[in-house]
């Protein structure tokens, strides 16, 4: 094993997929103590490959494929990893997470990460075992939804799948790519497998990750799943009615996403929400592998038990479009899956496209409120038939083809999640800055904090900044171990949920906002938290799987680092200063007509996160990305700035 | 006394298994009493079908998240009117 | 040669569904809200073990540990029926010949040796 830490396997592959070969790719101790691993070391991995100008279905774009450490060692929520690759939505990298099998069979194999590089000359499936990698002939798979594909492979190869659909194989921009039922649902990784003719990957093995210390972890993870079972958040609202759950207080707070974004409330939210699913369809609730929250919702598709909706989709199908019929929106939950492709992206290019028809602009036939047509629609969009194809090149290029930028709502490219954010400032400021485009989660899910979770001041710019990054940091850092984002809301003190009109609660939440200039000196001289926390038991299960140092200071610091490896891999890639923007809609227009602080005070925010951050409007300083130890030459440095701050 | 529909959602809900009651009262925190009565009568009736159910919490101001006819509710104290709908909310988080 | 799931322990999460090879934990209920291992079944390889969040995988009663699997050249005719049912490749070797097993592979759980007609797969016990 070519490695002195526990927890890992100690190899990461490489597949040629024009040559059909299969290699050792380097990857040494200090890589994985700078990069701990998921998304962070995939970052870094691209960053050391990409090229300027390098785009999406080049056939030196590389998919790779990344687990934690943590993952199979038996900890709980963390069998979750992740695909990153250059987007073709957003032409910047985009990671994709993933709650199916596949991280743990691929360490079964024997391998943390598998790299696919190059494009294969005809379908192919790429069998990874601990005996060895062979290429199989995947024509007669071409075309099968994601379902059958796993199906009919299933027949010929135990372990775990990665597969695409008809989208995928079509290259829609957010063609997604499915490990059992679970998605890597965004930024376009389905297409990028799709180019490369690669249809589906399997992984088997016996193998079991090692550990450093097998009794502290053993406890460790048992104290961790009391953790999760009795907070409020993970052990109650999540198992009882899912991430469903969210459309309810998201109505209260003004941040359910209607008609376009347009509106922060629907008048038939209650048709949609997570209890009318939890008490009219639910069949039982599923699970990731090695779950103890166990969320997901498992609901009926005519005659078959299938996963059922999660929040966004309920959201950007549901009220996003004026649709309050929660049967058709169960069904075009399945429909997507099979289809493999994004629900957000797909259900915010739809809505971009009603608008346009609204506004006399372009005709799709798609209607707000008309849902007898959209079974249909998604299945043209993954076939890319007629203008459908349109579509399926997502809001923002249908808005450089047709106009209406204002109100194609995407941050970067990519179309942003169903929380409205002219009533949550914080997470508006997230959606401009996260890096890989509207993504709710990289933008530090400020929604919790600002009315979903506890009710912080949700208009207020004050201390948004602060609390994004921190929250940006230690999420970038849970996610590269392996853990489930929602591991994080057991970080959250359980009395600030359950006892929202406690005095202590109040005044908690009252000073929140100010607590920006402490929490920017804790995210920026991390050494202070060099301590290992009860709440954060991901520290400590590090410490004891990997032996590794690690305490809370580390993962702010991986995660600072992670989060600035991305943005620099972007830059790189051509991202341009000033890039971090939302569209007018959500900047200038305020949702409460009579309230004019109902709009994301972008700049005012953006201003406290850079400078917080290090980043000159957007692009981090050498001296930020050095401090944090990100792997760059000054060379490469130079030549990108120089690129992404020229004028014209 | 004013007579108000209340709508119980997230675990409220889950745990009552009540949706949406017409009660009576003056003000919000008056409103909790009638309310768990309609939550043990509820539970009485449940029970009587399913041994096994758990008896709920009930259902108390400090604990939940109110808003009256679309507005957060600050004061306990605050007056109701006829026809005023009630939210009551528990926190949540997702993805 | 069996484990077992502590009922009161296990918290329905599927880890050690996932980490058999051999499909022997099964949930209790249509929800899978538990799992438990039917002990006829098991093998006792033990490879769901640490990989339950919760620590509810321990020995049956009468467990005892598998501490080598190996293969007895003079009873072996190579007829690689244990080299195919083995999950990790560990028996291998020339058709007709005697096989050996790659300790390197094997996770003795001694699966091979249910399968073998020739009585030429020696398990030892600890």
């Amino acid at each position: 094993m070519a490695t002195n830490l526990y927890g890992y396997m100690g190899e990461v592959l490489f597949v040629d997929l024009t040559k059909k070969e299969a290699r050792p790719f380097p990857w040494t101790d200090e890589d994985r103590k700078r990069t701990l691993g998921g998304k962070i070391m995939a970052g870094d991995i691209l960053l050391q490959h990409v090229h300027p100008g390098m785009k999406a279905f080049d056939e030196d774009n590389w998919i790779v494929v990344t687990t934690g450490p943590l993952t199979g060692c038996g900890c709980p929520n963390t069998s979750r990893f992740n695909i990153s690759t250059v987007s073709p939505l957003t032409n910047i990298v985009t990671s994709s997470n993933c709650g199916g099998d596949f991280g743990l069979s691929l360490k079964r194999a024997g391998y943390d990460a598998v790299i696919f590089s190059g494009r294969a000359e005809g379908p192919t499936v790429v069998n990874i075992t601990q005996n060895g990698v062979t290429f199989e002939d995947g024509t007669p798979y071409w075309g099968m939804t994601t379902g059958e594909t796993q199906e009919e492979l299933k027949k010929k190869h135990r372990g775990s799948y990665l597969a695409i659909g008809p989208a995928g194989e079509n290259k829609v921009l957010y063609g997604c790519v499915f490990s059992g039922e679970r998605a890597a649902g965004r930024g376009g990784v389905g297409a990028v497998f799709g180019d490369k003719n690669l249809k589906a990957v399997t992984a088997f093995g016996t193998l079991i990750p090692q550990v450093a210390n097998r009794e502290k972890l053993r406890q460790t993870n048992v104290k961790w799943a009391k953790l999760l079972r009795t907070h409020p958040l993970t052990g109650r609202q999540l198992p009882k009615l899912g991430s469903a759950g969210l459309i309810a207080p998201m109505q209260a707070h003004h941040i359910l996403a209607t008609k376009n974004f347009s509106a922060g409330r629907f008048d038939g939210f209650e048709k949609v929400s997570g209890e009318e699913l939890a008490e009219n369809h639910l069949v039982s609730n599923g699970a990731c592998t090695g779950c103890v929250i166990r969320c997901a919702r498992r609901v009926k598709v005519d005659d078959r038990v299938v996963k059922g909706p999660e929040l966004e989709t309920l959201g950007l199908f549901g009220p996003n479009i004026l649709n309050d019929d929660i049967e058709s929106i169960i069904r075009w939950n399945w429909e997507l899956d099979e289809l493999g492709m994004d629900s957000i992206s797909c259900a915010g290019s739809i809505a971009f496209a009603m608008e346009l028809k609204e506004k006399g602009i372009h005709d799709f036939g798609l209607t707000f409120g008309k849902i007898d047509n959209i079974s249909d629609a998604l299945n043209k969009i993954a076939h890319r038939e007629g203008d459908f194809s349109d579509i399926a090149d997502g809001s923002r290029k249908m808005s450089e083809k047709y106009g209406g930028k204002e109100f194609a709502i995407n941050a970067k490219g990519m179309e942003l999640a169903a929380y409205e954010p002219r009533h949550a400032v914080g997470q508006g400021l997230g959606y401009a800055v996260a890096n890989r485009g509207g993504c709710h989660l990289n933008a530090g899910y400020m929604v919790v904090v600002e009315g979903l979770g506890f009710d912080v001041d949700s208009l207020t710019p004050h201390g948004k900044a602060a609390l994004t990054i921190m929250f940006q940091n230690l999420m970038e850092a849970i996610s590269a171990a392996g853990s489930c984002m929602f591991t994080s809301y057991a970080v959250l003190p359980g009395f600030l949920i359950d006892k929202p009109n406690w005095w202590l609660t109040k005044g908690v939440l009252a000073a929140f906002p100010y607590v920006g200039p402490v929490v920017n000196l804790l995210s920026h001289f991390t050494k202070v938290a060099q301590i290992n926390l009860p709440v954060l038991p991901h520290s400590y299960a590090v410490k004891y799987a990997t032996g590794m140092h690690s305490t809370m200071a580390s993962f702010l610091t991986w995660g600072a680092r992670g989060t600035n490896t991305e943005r620099i891999a972007n830059i790189v890639l051509g991202q341009k200063a000033g890039a971090d923007k939302l569209p007018d809609r959500l900047t200038k227009v305020p949702q409460d007509p009579k309230n004019p602080r109902t709009k994301v005070p972008l700049d005012t925010l953006e201003k406290v996160y850079y400078r917080a951050r290090g980043w000159k409007d957007g692009v981090p300083t050498w001296h930020r990305l050095k401090t944090l130890g990100v792997k760059i030459t000054r060379q490469v440095y130079d030549a990108a700035v120089k690129e992404a701050t020229r004028r014209g | 006394m004013a007579e108000v529909t209340v709508k119980l959602f997230g675990v409220f809900r889950s745990d009552t298994h009540l949706a949406s009651e017409v009660v009576h009262a003056d003000s919000v925190l008056e409103l909790f009493v009638p309310l768990n009565d309609r939550v043990d009568e509820v539970y009485a009736e449940n029970k009587a079908l399913n041994p096994a159910l758990e008896k709920p919490d009930p259902i108390r101001w400090k604990d939940a998240v109110v808003y009256v006819n679309g507005e957060k509710c600050k004061h306990k104290n605050d007056k109701l009117s006829d026809g005023d709908e009630i939210w009551i909310m528990s926190p949540a988080s997702g993805g | 040669m069996a484990y077992q799931i502590y009922q009161e322990r296990c918290l329905g999460c599927g880890a050690c569904a996932y980490a058999c090879l051999y499909g022997v934990p099964q949930p209790v209920d249509f929800e899978k809200t538990k799992y438990a291992i039917d002990a006829s079944k098991c093998l006792g390889c033990g490879q769901c073990v640490d990989i339950c969040p919760n620590d509810a995988v321990h020995p049956a009663p009468g467990h005892r540990a598998i501490r080598r699997v190996s293969i007895n050249k003079t009873n072996c005719i190579g007829c690689s029926l244990c080299a195919r049912a083995c999950p990790a490749g560990a028996p291998h070797g020339e058709l007709k010949s005697p096989f050996t097993i790659d300790e390197s592979k094997c996770f003795r759980c001694g699966y091979c040796a249910t399968k073998c007609k020739k009585d030429a797969i020696v398990v030892e016990y600890e």
